[in-house]
């Protein structure tokens, strides 16, 4: 935890999260600006339009998935991203990252639950008979991977994916504004 | 039990004399009453809380030991229950004046008993045993006024403790000061209960010796329980009763099985600041070496006997939790530092690991699940602190739902503004490539606070700037360069003349890495000084990117 805590904080490891991030947002964006290219100019506002909307929508899947690869299998909602964004594509898609991803997730998922204790796992099922409180079933929509943590990791997770939707809001902001 | 009832059979002998005896205080008196009303209602020990402080206070001051333990006996019972208290407050009351104004010993504290048949129950063990289940209200609610009642008119009480002055006798008026007013409550009653027992216990003695030492822990706990019971009755009398039963289970297991839980409990009461955590904390230590919270059946099982069929449970976690808490080195500072749960854990988690151990804090209950929860709680806390601190405008937001809200309405904006830009970069124009580049410097330079290494940058790069431009890409370069986490693997790339294939993802002509190569040295040298360096640059390499725009290709 607070190893985890300290790489938030600190994003020490190499190179920084916003580098690996932005390193692949753009070489995504890169390639979705190859492969469908604009309208010449503004011919086709409607097309475009339809365009436009379908590369937002391929470049926001673009920033989630570059941001999610650039964090790695380390987090829960990264990988629960990973996952889920490789299933969504399923042509085209590497199927080693989503094996990686999974078999990570898997490890990662069998250690945790040997470790919890007995008191822990009364504690959850205690959790579960009285229920989350709505406010922690939203977020658990809002994160990626989050339905099936209980409030104490997810609050974690939050914290990670906020601090990577941070940098990612910056990131992409600054690439817009030095756009044309 | 059996020893319960004959020591309230000898209590009651000896009622006259304690009367007599506590007839100088009298305070101490009500006290004593107030408990034997008490015996109509079964939690009406509550009531005594006052009152009994004030009797212990009296009792301290007299020189009689016995009645400090009494008192302490009673305390526990009187936070209890509360609502009863203001019921039993009233017996008390008047059972007080009765016993002012007749000052018989006999007929005080027959009075005051009322349903004698209490009395022939066993004095202190259903108490004690109540004591130590923690809240176990229910059971023994009769016997409980009969034992109390008895306590008072115990004289043996006053016996035992010239008995054994040796051990406690001046040790008790001193201990018992500290108690002062409340804090008896929770800690008098059991020693006074346990008194009476354990002296008639010949291996009291014993345990005494042992118990002596650690006076200091005992009068920390009682202080601890003083503030606990002050705080959280209910939680305090069970964790306090919990504690001095845990530390006076060595006493009781080394006597006998029934009076056990008396003997340990008055023996912690009453001389708090001797036992305390000696015997206790010794007995536990030896049991309880690694289980904080595991479930203990062995030193648990005397005290189910003794108990009339009360949950053994909480007995367990209380024995399991005195444990680890005698067992944590510095068990008097721990519980004075009380609040942090770490520390116990810490200290205790050098000989355990499969558990979680936590310490009890001061004034908690000390139920393994309870425990639990505790940790869960302040992990909790601790990470909502944290995205406190993340979320912007949240540092007055206070409470969990509040919290949460803002969080999720957080998340949501941040979510809205990644859509809003993917939009907006998506109707940008075309020439993204040669723009991407620049923009990835200067975003690198200006918009990061420190060095943004945009690896990628370097990739594009060369297929945006063509070779015959070198001042340009120095800039860049170098900014790209500095913001790369690995400049001494660029180096290397560029010295082998990289390949299509990446290094990082890079795609460099030939003609580029000579050309950086150049300016890696700049780089290097220049590190990162801010974008100050760059505008200028910039402007170069705008006219560069221009050039190189007929090679661009996307």
């Amino acid at each position: 935890m607070t190893a985890s805590r300290r790489e938030i904080i600190t994003s020490s490891s190499s190179p920084p999260l916003r580098t690996r991030f932005a390193l692949r947002f753009l070489k995504n964006l890169m390639k979705i600006k190859k492969s469908t290219p604009l309208g010449h100019s503004s011919s086709l506002p409607s097309s475009s339009s339809l365009e436009i909307r379908r590369r937002t929508q391929l470049i926001k899947l673009a920033a989630y998935s570059s941001m999610a690869r650039a964090v790695g299998s380390r987090r829960v909602w990264s990988r629960a991203l990973i996952l889920k964004l490789s299933a969504g594509k399923r042509i085209g898609h590497r199927s080693s990252i989503s094996l990686s991803a999974r078999s990570s997730l898997r490890c990662l998922g069998m250690k945790r639950k040997r470790s919890k204790t007995v008191t822990k796992r009364f504690a959850a099922k205690k959790r579960q008979l009285e229920g989350p409180c709505p406010g922690v079933v939203e977020l658990q929509r809002l994160v990626p991977g989050g339905e099936s943590m209980d409030l104490c990791g997810l609050l974690e997770e939050t914290a990670h994916f906020v601090q990577c939707l941070e940098t990612q809001v910056r990131v992409m902001r600054s690439i817009a504004d030095q756009l044309p | 039990m059996d020893r319960g009832e004959k020591n309230d059979l000898d209590h009651e002998k000896r009622n006259q004399e304690h009367i007599n005896n506590y007839g100088s205080s009298g305070v101490s008196l009500d006290w004593r009453f107030c408990s034997t009303t008490i015996t109509s209602t079964p939690m009406s020990l509550v009531g005594p809380g006052n009152s009994l402080g004030g009797c212990k206070e009296n009792v301290m001051g007299s020189s009689s030991c016995s009645s400090a333990p009494m008192v302490n006996s009673f305390g526990p019972p009187a936070l209890w229950d509360q609502p009863t208290s203001v019921q039993n407050m009233g017996y008390c009351d008047s059972s007080l004046q009765n016993n002012l104004s007749s000052m018989n010993p006999l007929g005080g504290p027959k009075v005051g008993l009322g349903p004698s048949s209490l009395r022939s129950d066993v004095s202190w063990n259903p108490p004690v045993s109540m004591l130590r289940e923690g809240l176990f209200l229910p059971n023994a609610p009769g016997t409980l006024p009969e034992s109390l009642s008895q306590f008072p008119a115990d004289s043996g009480f006053i016996e035992r403790a010239a008995r054994f002055s040796c051990f406690s006798g001046g040790g008790f008026s001193d201990m018992v000061n500290p108690f002062g007013g409340v804090e008896g409550i929770g800690v008098p009653p059991h020693g006074g209960v346990r008194m009476p027992v354990s002296m008639q216990e010949e291996a009291f003695p014993i345990d005494l010796v042992r118990l002596l030492p650690p006076q200091r822990n005992s009068i920390n706990t009682v202080e601890a329980s003083k503030d606990a019971l002050l705080s959280s009755v209910p939680e305090n009398c069970e964790v306090s009763q919990l504690k001095r039963e845990g530390r006076s289970e060595d006493l009781v297991r080394s006597t006998d099985e029934v009076p056990k839980q008396v003997v340990g409990g008055s023996g912690n009461d009453s001389e708090e600041p001797e036992f305390s955590g000696g015997g206790g904390q010794d007995g536990k230590e030896e049991k309880g070496s690694g289980s904080k919270k595991r479930k203990r059946n062995g030193p648990i099982a005397g005290f189910d006997a003794k108990g009339d069929g009360q949950p053994s449970e909480d007995v367990k976690d209380t024995s399991e939790t005195q444990q680890k808490i005698d067992q944590s080195p510095n068990s008097a500072s721990g519980k004075a530092a009380g609040k942090n749960n770490k520390q116990g854990s810490q200290a205790s988690d050098p000989p355990k690991e499969e558990y979680i151990h936590v310490r009890a804090r001061r004034g908690q209950a000390t139920n393994s699940h309870s425990l639990a929860e505790r940790v869960r709680r302040e992990k909790i806390s601790e990470r909502m602190k944290f995205l406190q601190d993340l979320v912007p405008g949240c540092s007055k937001v206070t409470g969990k739902a509040v919290m949460l809200d803002e969080i999720i309405n957080y998340v949501q904006s941040l979510q809205r503004q990644v859509e809003f830009l993917s939009m907006k970069l998506a109707t940008v124009n075309p020439r993204l490539d040669f723009n991407i580049e620049r923009l990835l410097a200067k975003d690198i330079l200006h918009s990061r606070a420190g060095p943004s290494s945009t690896l990628g940058f370097f990739p594009n790069m060369p297929m945006a700037y063509p070779p015959p431009i070198h001042p340009p890409p120095a800039g860049l370069i170098q900014a790209g360069l500095n913001g790369i986490g690995s400049p001494d693997s660029l180096r290397r790339t560029l010295h082998n003349q990289i390949n299509p294939e990446n290094a990082g993802g890079f795609k460099e002509s030939a003609q580029l890495p000579n050309v950086w190569e150049d300016e890696l040295h700049n780089v290097v040298q220049m590190g990162f000084n801010g974008g100050s360096a760059l505008p200028s640059d910039q402007d170069n390499t705008d006219g560069s990117v221009q050039a190189g725009n007929a090679k661009v290709e996307l």
